[in-house]
């Protein structure tokens, strides 16, 4: 079972470890990215790239099929609108070998993280506006 | 001339002030290096927006593009800052 899914609404962790568990196999490995942010941040968004985003997360799980023998594979990433402290992406693996879930889980997480084509932007109490990661001015 | 639509996404959106535009592509500009010279050339807020250029990642036709490679014929090509949400 491959899931893969960018979408605006929330995700119930749980519920999809779940569903890997019914596989029955002997390793699961699942985590969890939540967007922490400043007391000072009302609000976050994510934008993306959605034709590129799709294709890349489908990369991403497509090489680490290859990599490592895996029997299921759920990898969610949200978008849009999301709360401080709010779940932004769920990556878990299940197969025969514990280490290859483990593994293939932190990896996928790792390359999603440096290759997924979406962008935050911290919204603070007052209007300011914060995009994530360095300013071009600060390099 | 040829009529291209790029894209926005990150800060660029803010920075430019929306997420699209249509541009009549001047026959010289023939690679992502070029547009985004091109883009600068045109004053703010490109200019500003794009100013650290090495910063700048694209994507032709919704695949990653180096910016050596070709937008001629191209009928999309997005612009942004270094990926990355977390």
């Amino acid at each position: 079972m491959i899931d893969i899914r960018i979408q605006s609404a929330d995700f119930d962790a749980g519920a999809q470890i779940e569903r890997l568990a019914e596989l029955r196999l002997a390793g699961l490995a699942a985590f969890v990215a939540r967007l922490e942010a400043r007391e000072d941040v009302d609000e976050i968004w994510i934008d993306h790239h959605a034709v590129l985003a799709r294709a890349e997360l489908a990369r991403i799980v497509e090489e680490a099929g290859a990599k490592w023998r895996l029997g299921g594979l759920v990898l969610i990433h949200r978008h849009g609108r999301i709360a401080p402290g709010g779940q932004a992406l769920f990556a878990g693996a299940t197969g025969s070998s514990a280490g290859a879930a483990q593994q293939a889980c932190a990896w996928i997480v790792d390359q999603v993280r440096g290759r997924g084509p979406f962008w935050r932007k911290d919204v603070l109490g007052d209007g300011a506006i914060r995009w994530w990661g360095p300013p071009p001015d600060a390099r | 001339m040829a009529a291209l639509e790029i894209l926005y996404y990150g800060r660029f959106r803010d920075a430019i002030g929306r997420d699209r535009e249509e541009v009549d592509l001047p026959s010289h500009v023939l690679t992502v290096d070029d547009l985004i010279a091109w883009l600068r050339g045109r004053g703010d807020p490109h200019s500003s927006a794009l100013r650290e250029a090495e910063a700048v990642r694209a994507a032709v036709a919704g695949e990653w593009a180096e910016r050596s490679d070709s937008v001629f014929g191209a009928v999309e090509v997005a612009l942004f800052p270094p990926v990355g949400v977390f």
